[in-house]
């Protein structure tokens, strides 16, 4: 049978590795991604591991090659598909040169910072200077003091009248002048301006709004404490001159600097640039290696060493099918390590339950998913997913069914589709996005189902097309029409006794009367439908349980289970189809007329009530001869049926028991008795099986109603899609001319709302609707899913998660953290 | 009866090609199996969901309630009848429109 079947056998195997050529088999097996290592010593500390010093080498030098590339300036290219694994002697090449690296480039920033923070002051110096000849020289009345200051500053008298310059940040000047104020008791003489260009701070890289201020003071004294609340302040001082000339002079001098500076500067930014684009050439492949080799340790510190200290010995569960993988993943290792010493591999036999895998590609994956997020499956398990893939489109579709919003959703669906491998490379966080493209291929199918439903429903945008010709014909005469503005067509006359041959008559989707036909058609059509998925899910626990050996429960669940769904509900179905077939407008037979056709539901609650009816002449109460007889006969199947399903399985568990100990007594062997699997004896048998059975009987009339959720919806789509025709669309039409730029805009409004709401949100909606279909009333009747899902040790899976979250590698291992 | 032999046979043969016949040229390889449930069930669930619209419109019970406008606009359209003498649009909207008050 297919892939998708039941999940593949998985078999526990032992490895017995010599060290040296554990590391070769390892990068293997996680390039191949096929064996899950069990942890040999979950009571070992992280930190008390074999391996941990290689760990965490790695972790080192992944940190450092992360600090690099974020010193960047574009991102980095991707790795090279690279697939030899690298020894431990071009590890220690590779983690030398990192080292080298990473020093050489903080040597450099380190470098071009300092000479950033000088360029800095000496740019803050010149403004400065710049400022304080304005001050120096502008004002009149600031005239004698600057005077007096060359006086005394030139004549070095102190004690006289000083001056403190330098540059403060912006936001602190208020508090700053206030400050001085205060601590001279107003006896000094403050002046400030801002600097206009914004500086940008070397180290964060933020602009900076800084403001040069002069103050004038008189004495030592106040010289002093006014340093201090500059040093509090944070303002930085500048030596600044007091003539004229010298500040001239110092200016020019300033200049030079600044220019060496800023070719120094230069220099030093281009050596650096230099060192980085050499570096990202290699450094998305050194960080894949780099995580390879981590991840590599983490599964070795799983692994437990022998007595003698001589081999490793691990434990993974391999997919029966990838053995020979394993094996040679084995000897390829041996072989690079040149050890004499073959590895071996042997299969454990174990009671463990094996974790589930079932191997996908990019077409199944998206339903396997849509089952997995209810439960994995339990091991070897029937996979409800195999089926998934056109039941659930099709269920999806019943209620979608439109062929213009089929045709969006399959246009959408295949743009993704077609141009998948340029969507992959785009690798992006926006969940809806990955959401839609993850399912694309489901989308691809709802969107064609919704075509083909769409079609029988003849349905597209609320308006029908006639491809065959309708079967209804006008049989009104012109005085008739003129007269009445309804009429109803009799199916006695204007119909032409053969169907439209592929959907519905065109006809009806004019007709005011179409939701009464509508209802009874698409009803109908959910029950059987409904009916039909269940018997299926039904039937597929019978090759659970052939798989499990376990043949009694054929007798003892399923056929109960199978006949109770049966006789009940494809018997209610099978009426349908007998209607259908039967009552006709132009039959000879009075009671098989119009007026006689029986209710199916009516006939079905009264079969359930044990009622019977009258004949109403001409009309018959039943539908057949001997219906009454057949009915109850179902009925009393049917009911016997759940003591069957009740007692069955308890007493056949009790009876197997009871012929155990005899045997057990009758042999009377030292032999240790089997272990029991379900000590809680016969009465909690009973309660869970009570349960099971109530569940399913309910089960049975609750869930075929759920199906109904198939008419309600694709009612609901057929009408909305038909209300924003009329009430929208139709707004636009009329003569031509001045309509069409009304048209023009209301189509765009139509558009957006078929888009958003029918395609969009109904879709959604009637996702939801099929996913419940499939997780409660298909997958309650025969799905476990108890299993754990097989997670192997693979590289591909590792990186990927990487790129998603900078997270420790393989944390769900139990490797320590970094 | 309503039903009629032609298109029964030919529905019923097309998906029975999907169904039945193209399961056996299913390319080989280890979706083969997929590919056979695959064809097996979309050609299940099409072919009874055209056989239930087809059904429930063998014999119908009702017809459908039209418009005298749409019953003109269909008998001239899809069946070639001549339209009705009448002298002018304006003329025929008039009339519609009178005639609009009986039941």
């Amino acid at each position: 049978m297919g892939a998708m079947f039941r999940s593949e056998e998985m078999v526990l195997c032992q490895l017995f590795v010599q060290p040296e050529a554990a590391y070769v088999s390892m990068y293997e097996l996680g390039e191949a991604g096929i064996a899950q290592f069990r942890d040999l010593n979950p009571h070992v500390n992280d930190f008390q591991r074999r391996y941990v010093s290689e760990v965490r080498r790695c972790s080192e030098m992944e940190r450092k090659l992360r600090w690099v590339a974020g010193e960047l300036p574009e991102p980095p290219p991707p790795p090279k598909p690279e697939r030899c694994s690298l020894s431990p002697r071009e590890i220690n090449i590779l983690e030398e040169r990192i080292d080298f690296i990473e020093s050489e480039i903080q040597e450099i920033t380190r470098n071009a910072r300092n000479l950033k923070s000088d360029y800095l002051a000496l740019i803050e110096l010149r403004t400065l200077i710049e400022k304080m000849q304005t001050f120096f020289q502008d004002h009149s009345a600031q005239r004698k003091i600057s005077a007096s200051v060359q006086i005394y500053n030139n004549d070095a008298v102190l004690g006289h009248l000083g001056f403190i310059s330098g540059v403060v940040t912006t936001a602190r000047v208020p508090a700053f002048e206030k400050m001085l104020w205060r601590i001279s008791h107003g006896n000094i003489f403050f002046k400030q301006a801002q600097i206009d260009e914004p500086l940008k701070d070397p180290i964060t890289g933020h602009e900076l709004q800084k403001t040069v201020f002069v103050v004038f003071f008189h004495g030592e004294q106040i010289k002093l404490r006014v340093k201090k609340v500059c040093h509090g302040f944070k303002a930085t001082l500048y030596p600044c001159p007091a003539t004229y000339k010298d500040q001239l002079d110092m200016l020019a001098g300033v200049g030079t600097r600044i220019k060496d500076l800023e070719m120094v500067l230069e220099q030093t930014e281009n050596h650096r640039r230099l060192v980085l684009t050499n570096i990202a050439r290699d450094i998305s492949t050194w960080m894949v290696a780099v995580r390879k080799e981590k991840a590599i340790y983490h599964t070795l510190n799983m692994f437990s060493m022998d007595i003698v200290k001589k081999c490793l010995i691990a434990e993974c569960w391999v997919p029966r099918k990838d053995l020979t993988a394993v094996q040679k993943a084995l000897e390829n290792g041996v072989k690079a390590s040149g050890s004499p010493i073959p590895s071996i591999l042997h299969y454990v036999p174990t009671n463990e339950i094996p974790p589930t895998f079932n191997r996908t590609n990019k077409f199944t994956r998206g339903f396997q998913n849509l089952i997995d997020s209810y439960g994995i499956a339990s091991y070897r398990e029937v996979n409800p997913a195999l089926y998934t893939i056109i039941t659930f489109p099709f269920l999806f579709a019943v209620m979608f069914g439109d062929v213009g919003h089929g045709i969006i959703m399959t246009a959408f669906a295949a743009i993704l589709v077609i141009y998948e491998k340029r969507f992959l490379k785009i690798k992006t966080d926006n969940e809806i996005w990955n959401i839609f493209f993850g399912g694309r291929y489901i989308i691809l199918l709802m969107g064609i189902f919704s075509i083909y439903t769409g079609l029988i429903y003849n349905d597209m945008f609320s308006k029908s097309l006639n491809i065959f010709g309708t079967s209804w014909r006008n049989v009104y005469e012109d005085g008739v029409l003129r007269n009445h503005t309804m009429l109803e067509l009799d199916p006695k006359t204007a119909y032409t006794q053969t169907p439209y041959p592929f959907g519905l008559d065109p006809a009806w989707q004019f007709a005011s009367n179409n939701i009464i036909f509508l209802n009874s058609f698409k009803m109908k059509l959910s029950i059987i439908f409904g009916v039909i998925h269940m018997a299926f899910g039904v039937t597929m626990s019978v090759v659970n349980f052939n798989f499990f050996r376990k043949p009694e429960m054929i007798f003892l669940q399923y056929i109960p289970q199978i006949l109770f769904l049966l006789l009940l509900f494809w018997y209610l179905c099978l009426l349908m189809f007998m209607k259908w077939i039967m009552y006709s407008a132009v039959s000879e037979d009075p009671s098989l007329g119009t007026s006689c056709a029986p209710s199916v539901l009516i006939i079905f609650i009264n079969m359930m009530l044990m009622k019977s009816s009258e004949d109403k002449p001409p009309c018959r109460a039943m539908m057949y001869a001997g219906q009454n007889e057949v009915q109850r006969t179902f009925l009393a199947i049917a009911f016997l049926c759940i003591p069957i399903m009740l007692f069955g399985k308890p007493i056949y568990k009790a009876f197997l028991a009871k012929k155990r100990k005899q045997y057990q007594q009758g042999v009377e062997t030292g032999e240790v008795t089997e272990k029991e699997g379900h000590d809680g004896g016969l009465a909690e048998e009973l309660i869970t099986q009570c349960i099971h059975t109530i569940e399913y009987v309910l089960g049975a009339v609750s869930h075929t109603a759920s199906y109904l959720r198939l008419w309600a919806l694709s009612l609901a789509h057929a009408q909305l899609s038909a209300v924003l025709w009329q009430r929208v669309l139709v707004m636009g039409m009329g003569p031509p001319g001045v309509t069409s730029i009304k048209l023009y805009i209301i189509f765009a409004v139509w558009a957006f709302f078929t888009l958003a709401i029918l395609v969009l949100m109904e879709g959604l909606s009637a996702f939801l609707h099929t996913l419940r279909l499939h997780w409660v009333e298909f997958m309650s009747k025969f799905y476990e899913g108890q299993g754990y899902a097989f997670a192997p040790f693979s590289f591909t899976d590792i990186l990927e998660n990487e790129e998603d979250d900078h997270k420790p590698v393989m944390e769900t291992n139990g490797g320590p953290p970094e | 009866m309503g039903a009629s032999f032609i298109p029964i046979t030919v529905f019923t043969v097309l998906w029975g090609i999907v169904g039945i016949v193209c399961p056996f040229f299913a390319p080989k390889g280890p979706n083969r199996g997929i590919i056979q449930v695959v064809l097996m069930l979309t050609a299940a669930t099409c072919w009874l969901f055209w056989l239930c619209a087809y059904m429930a419109q063998m014999n119908p019970l009702i017809g459908p309630r039209l418009d005298n406008e749409t019953l003109i606009w269909m008998a001239h359209t899809w069946f070639k009848q001549p339209l009705m003498p009448v002298k002018g649009q304006q003329n025929r909207e008039v009339k519609l429109a009178e005639s609009s008050t009986f039941p």
